[in-house]
């Protein structure tokens, strides 16, 4: 029951952690690797499968808000293959995708620093948050979400905003986009986290509000990766393939680096602390599966944290092995999970209120009217 | 009965806080910032395959206005030897992220394939915004030339770079604007030529010409032909335009000024609207038309020696190549596309 309420968010909640989960890993690397691929032509491959991602993430929307797939009717069995799924799902991700931003804050906020302080420091962070659950998660995302917002304000004000038609042009959908759709799957489809995790509607705001909120944080996941892609491509056009870390890159280029220098702490701060509610989530993940088997014990949560600090320093250790696993076969492993788990939960889900409804149905329709007074009684006196 | 507890979790919480931020304070790599070498200029230069690179750092004693601009040079095959070589003869680790400006040579720049601005931009040693100048000479000499106003020349030069359009009407150029010309078709990189002069007692800079490269072929352009394409690239947006008639002398400020190119197959136009003010000086005998006229002449003939100089070296200076490639069409793949184009230059001029 207590692990029931520490998963319990809002609607708003959910919106914001929707809107981390997309935005987060593709304004990084995914932009410099993209134009490796497919030059001036990038930005339609990140509105193409960001779309796709958005449409996903209406399907979770659907699916949680009758709770957590691990805590809703379904046979156990299907729970059990769910929960080893998105942990799979959830250790790749962490740890590929993990030793990115542990790269980013290696490189960019420090000089060269050894992966083994900066993982311990993001671990343990990101352990305490997954263990003290959703709820946890949900409201640290609102608290650093004036942050993020800032950011963007501050980086849209500030920004060195020039675009070429010369960088971007010309439009050419060709086989290659696919080729690249394929290739950079890995920073797609993060969205089962948020399987597990139970959407209540907020009880102080009404449906209108929660629309524009849709909206903008619709709008606003469109604006960061597909603007921040079109914004890059112009900045650098296809030079950007030498340039690592995009959203930094282009915002230390801004209107007012002639005066003071540049100017990017804002957006630092703003795509690490996306980077730790996401990492959060992804140790989140893992450990809500490994506790659906094992039980609601602490050490599970370090134990998961401990497998993915491991992989991080040990396994993976630099930005080239990164790169060398995320475009491996485990990106289909990734990506196979994450679509197929968040449909057939909700296929699931949908069979089991159907059943559900049709059990009701069928007793209100044996019962007699004696009888239903006699239930009525018995529910009365219970 | 209680659960036994060996440590209570906030306590364990915050044993976890203090272990991580005793661990980042003694990390050996995070060297303090009075232990690096501040970098404020560098020269690069090829020399017999050898990458020559120099360093200008500030020493201050902690006393006001006591300033010492130190320059430290090395040779090394490699950059990433070079700049080890460079923190043993400082005693520092150095650092270049805050580096104002880079002073290229003129080898470096046409022949060695950017394998050194491509090593700058990959390891994130400079910053993206950091500017880049051609020299005439030796770099070195440049960056270590002691001015009269007592400054570093590499130190002057990054000062001077920021109101450079404005005073001089070269175009300057940054780290992100040469990776970026570089990658397009023709790979054409323009940026200020600077050299040490000696007037008398008095030593200066000058970066009245442009260095404009294909990394291979490079041409010097003129003081008018600098003028010509910094109106054409659309960054003459400020400053002053000298005109002469009937042997007099004549001046305008320049309000605004905007410029669009198209390419076709055989014919490139180029229209520069600007809006002038007649108020720094004009001729007693010379009345708006005429010297709107004048003008109108002066800067299509600017524009027009930019083009041609860079033509006859091969170099496709005004990107008409990446403008045919942005409209779908191949034909600037043909080996005389640039030798057949024609240029066409219409000037509007308004005066306010």
């Amino acid at each position: 029951m207590e692990n029931n309420q520490k998963n319990k968010i809002y609607e708003e909640q959910f919106l914001l952690l929707a809107f981390i989960s997309v935005v987060t890993f593709k304004i990084v690397m995914l932009p410099q690797y993209l134009i490796s691929s497919v030059a001036n032509n990038s930005y339609m491959v990140m509105a193409f499968m960001v779309a796709i991602e958005i449409m996903m993430l209406a399907v979770v929307y659907g699916t949680v808000k009758n709770g957590s797939i691990l805590e809703q009717d379904f046979p156990k069995w299907l729970k059990a293959v769910f929960a080893i799924l998105i942990l799979v799902s959830s250790v790749i991700k962490s740890t590929v995708r993990g030793s990115e931003g542990v790269a980013y804050i290696a490189t960019s906020l420090y000089a060269n620093v050894s992966w083994v302080y900066i993982t311990l420091a993001l671990i343990m962070v990101g352990i305490y948050i997954a263990q003290r659950g959703a709820k946890v998660l949900a409201r640290s995302a609102q608290i650093f979400f004036w942050i993020i917002a800032f950011a963007c304000v501050f980086f849209i004000v500030f920004s060195n905003i020039k675009l070429d038609p010369l960088d971007l042009m010309p439009f050419k959908i060709s086989g290659e986009l696919a080729v690249a759709c394929d290739k950079y799957l890995m920073w797609f489809g993060d969205f089962t986290p948020l399987l597990l995790v139970t959407v209540t509607p907020s009880k102080n705001h009404g449906k209108k509000r929660l629309a524009i909120w849709t909206t903008l944080a619709i709008l606003g996941a469109f604006l960061l990766t597909v603007g921040v892609m079109i914004l890059f491509i112009c900045t650098f056009g296809e030079a950007g393939e030498l340039v690592g870390n995009a959203f930094l890159s282009v915002s230390s280029l801004n209107k007012i680096f002639f005066m003071i220098g540049s100017a990017d702490l804002p957006t630092v701060l703003s795509w690490l602390v996306m980077y730790i509610i996401k990492f959060s989530m992804l140790i989140y993940a893992t450990s809500t599966c490994a506790k659906f088997f094992f039980g609601d014990k602490f050490i599970l949560s370090i134990i998961s944290g401990v497998i993915i600090y491991c992989i991080i320093c040990f396994g993976i250790g630099n930005l080239n092995t990164n790169y060398r696993l995320d475009v491996s076969w485990l990106r289909y492993v990734a990506f196979f999970i994450e679509f197929i788990v968040t449909i057939t939960a909700y296929i699931a889900m949908r069979v089991c209120q159907s059943k559900k409804e049709k059990q009701q149905n069928n007793t209100s329709e044996n019962m007699t009217p004696q009888n239903a007074n006699q239930t009525n009684e018995l529910q009365g006196e219970i | 009965m209680k659960k036994f507890k060996l440590v209570d979790k906030k306590w364990f919480v915050i044993a976890l806080i203090i272990v991580v931020l005793v661990v980042f304070s003694v990390l050996e790599e995070q060297k303090s910032v009075s232990t690096r070498a501040i970098v404020l200029a560098i020269s690069l230069d090829l020399k017999d395959d050898e990458y020559e690179m120099g360093i200008q750092v500030l020493k201050t004693d902690g006393q006001q206005g006591k300033q010492e601009f130190i320059t430290y040079s090395t040779t090394g095959t490699q950059m990433t030897e070079v700049i080890a070589k460079l923190s043993q003869d400082t005693g520092q680790t150095v650092s270049l992220c805050h580096t104002m400006v880079l002073i290229l040579g003129q080898d470096l720049l046409t022949k060695d394939k950017d394998r050194a601005i491509r090593f700058f931009v990959e390891n994130e040693e400079l910053c993206n915004n950091t500017m880049i100048v051609a020299s005439k000479g030796s770099p070195l000499e440049v960056l270590s030339a002691k001015l009269s106003n007592g400054q570093g020349g590499g130190y002057y030069i990054g000062g001077m770079l920021r109101n450079i359009v404005t005073d001089l009407g070269v175009v300057p150029i940054i780290v992100k604007d040469y990776i970026k010309n570089r990658y397009r078709i023709g790979g054409s990189v323009y940026m200020p030529c600077v050299s040490v002069e000696k007037s008398g007692e008095t030593t200066y800079i000058s970066a009245k010409e442009s260095f404009v490269t294909d990394g291979h072929n490079y041409v010097i352009l003129s003081e008018t032909a600098t003028k010509g394409l910094s109106l054409t690239l659309n960054k003459l947006k400020s400053g002053q335009l000298a005109y002469s008639f009937d042997e007099k002398m004549g001046q305008v400020d320049i309000v605004k000024s905007s410029s669009d190119i198209k390419a076709q197959k055989d014919t490139a136009t180029v229209k520069i609207k600007a809006q002038l003010n007649d108020r720094a000086y004009v001729p007693e005998n010379i009345d708006e038309k005429r010297s709107v006229e004048v003008l109108q002449k002066n800067i299509t003939s600017y524009v027009e020696e930019c083009f041609a100089t860079c033509r006859e070296q091969g170099i496709d200076v005004f990107f008409l190549g990446q403008r045919v490639y942005a409209q779908g069409k191949d034909f600037y793949i043909q080996s005389d596309f640039l030798e057949n184009m024609q240029l066409k230059v219409e000037v509007d001029i308004t005066m306010k």
